[in-house]
């Protein structure tokens, strides 16, 4: 019995790769597979050689401009004013393989003690058309290419057998149609299991996760989905239609859950959650910052010591003449005025962050994608949380001027040297979950079942 | 000519009885619907938006008090890139593209605040326009209605039939052909229709240039649908079974939609690496900042200047001048900068031009990639659009400051600069921004290569069907 099993395994691999069209597919799926790796890894190592360089490039150009313009003595003031706070948002090694929206969104970012919200939503400087068609890493392979493969090996299984007429010559030499399908399937799931695993197994490695506490949440969402397409495939099959009818069903099914939900996904949540656009929170910045030239000083230092008690003790309001103290209220206060409004704008950007997770609950490509995403550390939440340290790593750094600068301490070149070094770069990483939000990892699961549930449903009729 | 008319009501016929063609082809319906529908309320929302704030923008500039000009300078503008009225049809790289840049004195600020950076990954999975649908979706179909075509008479053991009774393979092919036409046209038409029913929604008058664009669409569309027709039918007469025939369609079609518009821009990425922002931001200030400081009268950049003026004007002091030294030192910086900048940003330009070069010469290998071109460029939403925005941004800003720099040159005193304020009358003189697209001869110069593309991809459909022989077996 053993060894019949056996044999019809072996026969069966032999056919399946004797097949032009399976091992095209599978070496589509090598071949894409790893450029995929290539291309994330080249990214990655790319986005940290960005991010090495940065803080040093920042402050060779800050002390430049210092020395040159500097050559007495100067208020902190108008020191401060020439330097920029270096901050990085740092890939984790993960990244390689779901860079999620890392690209969309800079990861140097250098901020001033000016007013931070003209400053933060700076967008990165990139080719829109490379930006636009999105990145070939791992996860699209696992997400988009993976289905491709697993239904071009698989929707002929019986049909292809019945319009051959070698169907009825298996069924007479074994004992069950289910046995034959059972074998079929668990031998292409191998083949797609173990390709995507051994890809992903390459990429793990080479980005040098090692033992990262997510690599259990990642093989769970990798295996689930995949499990989610055999399902669908074998559903299909149990339907017992033509090839024909299989793979356009199927093909559609990819097309609908690849394609057609997410962007209609993209539309209803561009639709129901509408955001300010971000530009509001920067005119409306830039007008109070302006205004306050034109008033009275007191009408800035007001506004500023109401809302930043803190600050009294230190700052002593001049009113008749210039005074860095007044300039950087005035910054101070343009930013107080759009604080509602910036936090709008992040409620917003997570508001769709998590209406996307809900909604990927009926669309399982959607839910891999912010799932690796997630473990990752490269999707939207990641990049709220980036803006959040940015914004603390301002404040510290007002809080530690600030007092400095309201006593209009005067600084000798040296000690403006000494100023600009004291600017350290402030590193960022998002926080990697173990394991992904519960929406998609029970969505995927359910709707296997009950795929599988369908196909035991035509076993029992007979079809199978 | 009777023959192929038959033959092509009859295709049309068993086209429209069989259930999983009509299933599909009412979804793509139906999404076009939606795309066309809801995708012109949010461009038309969205554009009004950003209308509202560009006239905004503009009042607050025209309301300003008394002000320093170089206080106004550092006010600066914002400028809005507004969507032509026909980003509806396809998004292109619309989504990717900043919607509005700040223009300040001394800096050239990148257009900020895409639509993608305030989207989630979803994004990434592609974005429902009547284009994208037509575009990538329509083909499939397509290769569904037609794969069958001669494979199925053979199967069916019609086809003998069909050639004794005096039916040609040529006449064969071309009924095929006519008859998947009409199931194509039965969806293409009523959307062309309601596209253009859209476009006359949009604002009170849509100028002649609009209306030439949504020709060429209809056009490019139409030559795009004839040819997969006709490559999808010659497949099928080529074929041995239907099965195969579907097979090398679908992987035909996973090749040309889904990996290589992927990976080209994706290669050339590799190809033609771009610099970073902190590289690329962080040099172009250095250079800057070796020019002569705009803020600074007596650098010594500007020492040759002086003395020519003081020499011309037969002045001992700076402020015997008749003009403002500091504003003319600040008017020479800017120039200075605006050079540089523009220098550098043309590099980058060149740079992008490159890598996008090899995406558009992808369209002599894949026709999705020519209609792609062409489509985006009528539509507005390529790059070379969202360039044309950046230039006349800077353009914009660079006369801008020079005006204000005239300004504080002949108004603003030399003794007591920063106390004296230029009239508030001179803010309401100037005028606002407003994008000026390119003209549709100009975008179709631009797209000529993609427009050429798909004209020779039709040409070698036709003949394609013209000349193949059916496969008797």
């Amino acid at each position: 019995m053993n060894s019949r099993w056996g044999r019809v395994l072996f026969y069966e691999l032999k056919t399946l790769l004797g097949q032009p069209a399976t091992v095209g597919a599978l070496l589509l799926l090598w071949a894409v597979g790893c450029y995929s790796l290539y291309y994330g890894l080249a990214e990655v190592a790319k986005q940290r050689r960005i991010i090495a360089a940065y803080p040093g490039l920042q402050r060779a150009t800050d002390e430049a401009y210092l020395t040159a313009r500097f050559g007495k003595s100067e208020s902190v003031g108008r020191v401060a004013f020439y330097l920029t706070q270096p901050t990085v948002n740092e890939p984790s090694a993960q990244a390689a393989l779901a860079l999620g929206v890392r690209d969309l969104h800079p990861y140097c970012l250098g901020v001033r003690l000016l007013g931070l919200r003209t400053q933060l939503y700076d967008s990165n400087l990139d080719n829109p058309v490379k930006v636009g068609t999105g990145n070939v890493d791992f996860s699209f392979v696992l997400v988009t290419l993976c289905p491709l493969v697993i239904i071009a090996l698989t929707y002929n299984l019986l049909s292809a057998e019945e319009e051959r007429g070698t169907l009825r010559m298996l069924q007479t030499t074994s004992t069950s149609l289910r046995r034959i399908l059972m074998s079929k399937l668990m031998l292409r799931a191998v083949l797609v299991t173990g390709s995507a695993d051994a890809l992903f197994a390459g990429g793990w490695l080479l980005s040098g996760a090692g033992l990262h506490p997510s690599l259990a949440g990642w093989l769970l969402c990798i295996h689930l989905y995949l499990a989610f397409w055999f399902a669908v495939c074998l559903f299909c099959i149990a339907l017992r239609r033509s090839s024909s009818w299989n793979a356009t069903s199927l093909l559609a099914a990819w097309l609908v859950w690849t394609a057609m939900l997410p962007a209609l996904f993209n539309l209803a949540s561009a639709a129901a959650l509408p955001i300010a656009h971000g530009f509001e929170i920067s005119m409306q910045a830039r007008q109070t910052m302006n205004e306050g030239w034109d008033k009275p000083k007191a009408e800035t230092f007001a506004p500023f010591l109401a809302r930043h008690p803190e600050w009294r003790a230190l700052c002593h309001p001049v009113l008749d003449n210039y005074t860095w103290t007044w300039y950087y209220a005035m910054h101070q206060v343009a930013d107080d005025s759009v604080a509602d409004k910036a936090a709008a704008y992040r409620d917003g950007l997570m508001a769709r962050q998590r209406w996307a997770e809900w909604a990927s609950v009926i669309c399982p490509p959607v839910a891999a994608q912010l799932m690796l995403d997630q473990l990752a550390g490269t999707d939207l939440r990641a990049q709220l949380n980036y803006w959040d340290a940015v914004e603390g790593a301002h404040r510290a750094w007002q809080e530690k001027l600030y007092p400095r600068i309201f006593q209009e301490e005067n600084l000798n070149p040296q000690a403006t040297r000494a100023l600009s070094r004291e600017v350290e770069v402030r590193r960022f990483q998002a926080d990697q979950p173990s394991f992904p939000s519960p929406a998609g990892l029970l969505a995927l699961p359910v709707l296997t079942l009950v795929l599988l549930a369908g196909a035991a449903r035509q076993a029992r009729r007979g079809l199978l | 000519m009777s023959n192929i008319l038959r033959i092509a009501r009859r295709e049309w016929l068993d086209a429209s009885r069989q259930r999983a063609l009509t299933l599909f082809a009412s979804t793509l319906a139906l999404l076009l619907l939606t795309a066309g529908l809801v995708g012109h309320a949010q461009m038309e929302a969205r554009g009004s938006e950003k209308h509202r704030l560009q006239e905004l923008v503009a009042r607050q500039w025209a309301d300003q008090p008394d002000r320093h000009p170089h206080r106004v300078a550092h006010y600066g503008f914002i400028a809005f890139r507004e969507s032509s009225p026909l980003a509806f049809f396809d998004f292109g790289v619309d989504s990717f593209t900043g919607n509005s840049v700040f223009l300040e004195a001394h800096r050239q600020n990148a257009p900020n605040f895409s639509e993608a950076r305030q989207s989630t990954g979803m994004l990434r999975f592609g974005q429902l326009s009547p284009g994208y649908v037509l575009g990538s979706l329509m083909p499939l179909l397509i290769f569904f209605l037609c794969f069958g075509a001669v494979t199925r008479e053979r199967e069916n053991s019609t086809l003998t039939l069909l050639l004794c009774q005096g039916v040609s393979d040529r006449q064969l092919l071309w009924g095929k052909v006519l008859g998947a036409c009409f199931s194509v046209g039965v969806i293409w038409i009523p959307t062309a229709l309601l596209s253009l029913g859209l476009l006359s929604l949009s604002g009170p008058v849509v100028s002649a240039e609009v209306w030439q664009r949504a020709g060429v669409l209809l056009l490019g569309y139409t030559a795009y649908f004839l040819f997969w027709i006709c490559f999808a039918v010659t497949v099928s007469a080529r074929a041995r079974s239907s099965t195969s025939a579907l097979l090398v369609l679908l992987s035909i079609w996973a090749t040309l939609f889904i990996v290589v518009p992927r990976a080209l821009p994706n290669l050339a990425e590799r190809i033609w690496p771009s610099p970073s922002k902190p590289e690329f931001e962080l040099s172009l200030h250095a250079e800057v900042a070796r020019g002569g400081n705009g803020h600074d009268p007596n650098d010594p950049k500007f020492a040759a200047l002086k003395s020519e003026m003081m020499h011309k004007h037969g002045a001992h002091e700076v402020k015997q001048l008749p003009v403002n030294f500091n504003g003319v030192a600040m008017q020479q910086g800017e120039r200075e900068s605006s050079q540089i900048y523009a220098a550098h940003f043309n590099a980058l330009q060149d740079l992008y031009a490159r890598q996008n070069s090899l995406r558009a010469w992808g369209a002599w290998a894949d026709p999705f990639l020519a209609l792609n071109e062409l489509s985006s460029g009528m539509c507005l939403t390529d790059y070379a659009n969202f360039v044309a925005f950046a230039r006349q941004a800077e353009a914009f800003r660079f006369g801008m400051m020079d005006r204000l720099n005239s300004i504080y040159i002949n108004e603003i005193a030399y003794v007591g600069d920063k106390e004296h304020r230029a009239s508030r009358d001179h803010w309401k003189e100037f005028e606002s921004f407003r994008f000026q697209p390119p003209a549709p001869g100009e975008s179709l110069r631009q797209q000529a290569g993609a427009a050429a593309a798909l004209l020779a991809w039709l040409t070698l459909g036709l003949l394609a069907v013209h000349q193949v022989r059916v496969v008797k077996l």
